[in-house]
């Protein structure tokens, strides 16, 4: 399957000042075919945020390439470019409250892009209707402002404002986060529906595990600014091969009491390692359990391991390269 | 029933009945909790579980005089630590209840502790207040809490503020600040709701173990099936102000009674959940300026009857200790299919 959209060792390092710098993504590779969504978990601090802000243009490209549908895309957008690229990669946020206008109403929200895309404005008029049905809100709805609405409603015209585009593209900034369990599903359902009848291809960007498994094809693991592991979904979740993706999974609590009750202490000693002038080896070998000699020098490459017939790529020197 | 159920039925340490609160807004009265009772034993945790906006929150921050009045208020209800009404007697023996006997740590360590004050002299001061410290006794324990709770080099950390610290480690500074006059329960609203999985682990861990070495009890308000099924020994399930449905961990896991529990769980993905199997629950819950006059539920509720929109269901027990706010559990009720995804059929 052809890659819609491709990072070649993308990474976006932040100074800050003082000769330091924040490597935030660090050489991160992935390719996302046509309708699949790649799920990205990993916790705070890994810069999958990042990741997904600096594959659209949202930031300065610091080292790497993207390729969306074969072109390169600029190192940095031009006001030029994001108006080329806007009605081909779309964001959905995670803030349904801080990433709408509070002094625009909803309808000039969704309908901003196609007005300066040159619509006419019956014609956006019609469009903003047709895609607050298409998201479960109301026509009328149009005329109000954000604050009228709930965080659940709110992420609906977030969705109608990025898909009204038309994009083939989306990333999905940890879109429901910030929502109650009852409502997130009504927004993953939203989400699913309207991926298959647009034929989408997305980036889902999450720390809820089990809600990254359910909604995506292959999943991938970051941490400190590196992809550590990629596979399909299920083989992520339930077969985990790095240690970091191990921890990750078992810290997981489950809504299963007997399952609980039986488990083991999970927890892994001290936390995220800062991304600031990070050091060679494995960046989580501070942390791992399994760690070695060779980790604490040599960084180790993302590459495919014998696992079955699916595909896996792991970045740990536990596994041997797959002959 | 468990012989643990039996002492938790015979000597609550907190046994709070009937809790109403209202608060006034500029849209009229909300009324936030209407008629809520639980009680948690000794060495025992209960989980409040809902949604924002079910009144969890404001229950526990009533009974620990947290909220501001007015516009609040409570206009019904006791609360009772042992003996003492602690919702009308904050001071025994000339000491507050609150901070001494029950202690209390949040969801946001970062905005509830003090920016301008290091670490140990916040933590010193609950010991000094309560327990009548010098400071310089008061310090030192200060050190040993944060040792207790798992922060390296406790004496380094006591010196700093909280904007040195981590998310993760100032939970652990306020669990020490909670813990620090050894209080007969905890109540720990949203605890790790602002922390990443692997430090909620980590903190669960800890409250597990200070629980098994205090004998303190626990009440633990979340939103997260996952934390409970970890953490309970019982559950009550909160909807509009009201608990629906009240029993042990393994009664409202596996054979739950209320369809909002239900729902709640069907919402989640779980392990073995496919992917036709999330079942979103449709709607929104009810405006409290004006809750409905029969069941909370009945909007979204997909077994209603018509009974359901104007009578208000009393709780009903569906076993010892177990019980649900649902017509459906009336001895009079229609012969019904079994609970949608509900029961036995949660286990595979």
């Amino acid at each position: 399957m052809a890659a819609l959209i491709e990072a070649q060792r993308l990474t976006k390092h932040f100074t800050i000042g003082r000769g330091q710098t924040v490597h935030a993504v660090d050489g991160v590779s992935l390719a996302i075919a046509e309708r699949e969504v790649v799920g990205l978990v990993g916790e705070s601090g890994s810069g999958k945020s990042t990741f997904g802000r600096t594959l659209v243009g949202l930031y300065e490209k610091t080292g790497g390439e993207v390729l969306f549908a074969g072109e390169r895309l600029p190192a940095k957008y031009a006001s030029a470019d994001f108006r080329r690229f806007a009605s081909q990669i779309q964001m959905i946020f995670q803030d349904p409250y801080s990433s709408l206008n509070p002094r625009m109403t909803v309808g000039e929200i969704i309908g901003e892009g196609l007005k300066i895309g040159g619509a006419d404005a019956t014609r956006v008029n019609e469009a903003v209707g047709d895609w607050l049905v298409r998201v479960g809100l109301e026509r009328g709805h149009a005329s109000r402002y954000p604050h009228e609405f709930s965080g659940g409603q709110r992420q609906r015209v977030g969705i109608a404002r990025a898909l009204i585009m038309q994009p083939k593209f989306v990333v999905c900034d940890e879109p429901i986060s910030a929502l109650d369990v009852s409502v997130q599903a009504q927004i993953v359902r939203l989400l699913g529906e309207l991926k298959s009848s647009l034929g989408l291809t997305m980036l889902f960007i999450a720390h809820d595990l089990s809600m990254v498994r359910y909604v995506s094809d292959r999943m991938a693991v970051m941490y400190l600014g590196s992809l550590v592991e990629i596979g399909t979904a299920d083989d992520v979740y339930f077969r985990p091969k790095h240690p970091y993706t191990e921890i990750l999974v078992a810290s997981n609590p489950q809504a299963d009491p007997r399952t609980e009750r039986t488990r083991k202490a999970v927890a892994i000693k001290g936390e995220i390692a800062s991304p600031i002038n990070v050091r060679a080896g494995c960046r989580f070998a501070s942390r791992c359990p399994k760690v070695m000699d060779v980790c604490r020098t040599v960084t180790p490459e993302l590459r495919p391991v014998v696992d079955g017939g699916a595909e896996r790529r792991v970045a740990c020197h536990l596994f041997p390269a797959a002959k | 029933m468990s012989a643990a159920l039996e002492t938790a039925v015979a000597r609550p340490i907190l046994d709070v009945q009937d809790l109403h609160v209202e608060f006034d807004t500029y849209g009229g009265i909300v009324k936030a909790v209407r008629g809520a009772s639980f009680s948690v034993a000794k060495g025992k945790t209960l989980a409040i579980v809902g949604e924002s906006g079910c009144g969890k929150s404001v229950s526990v921050q009533s009974i620990m005089g947290l909220i501001p009045t007015p516009p609040g208020r409570i206009t019904r209800g006791s609360a009772l630590l042992g003996d003492v009404d602690i919702i009308r007697q904050k001071i025994v023996d000339g000491h507050d209840v609150r901070g001494s006997r029950i202690g209390m740590i949040f969801q946001d360590p970062m905005s509830s502790l003090n920016p301008t004050m290091k670490v140990g002299n916040q933590i010193a001061e609950t010991l000094v207040v309560h327990r009548g410290y010098s400071g310089k006794q008061a310090a030192a324990r200060a050190v040993e809490l944060l040792a207790s709770v798992n922060i390296p080099e406790p004496e380094r950390r006591a010196q700093q503020y909280p904007f040195a610290f981590s998310g993760g480690m100032l939970q652990r500074a306020m669990i020490a600040m909670a813990i620090a006059c050894e209080p007969e329960v905890l109540i720990a609203d949203e605890p790790t709701t602002a922390l990443d999985v692997t430090i909620q682990a980590q903190i669960l861990d800890l409250l597990k173990e200070l629980q098994r070495k205090h004998g303190m009890a626990i009440v633990l308000i979340t939103h997260d099936l996952g934390v409970v099924a970890r953490m309970a020994d019982e559950v009550a399930v909160m909807y509009a102000g009201e608990i629906v449905e009240h029993g042990t961990a393994d009664d409202v896991f596996y054979s739950a009674a209320h369809p909002y529990t239900i729902g709640l769980r069907s919402a989640m993905p779980s392990r073995d959940t496919s992917r036709a199997g999330l079942v979103p629950i449709e709607g929104a819950p009810p405006d409290l300026f004006a809750p409905p006059q029969g069941c909370a539920y009945f909007a979204r509720c997909p077994h209603a009857m018509l009974l359901c929109e104007n009578q208000h269901p009393p709780a009903f027990a569906v076993a010892p200790r177990h019980s649900a706010r649902c017509w459906l559990h009336h001895a009079d009720a229609p012969p019904r299919a079994p609970l949608q995804r509900g029961g036995k059929q949660w286990r595979r």
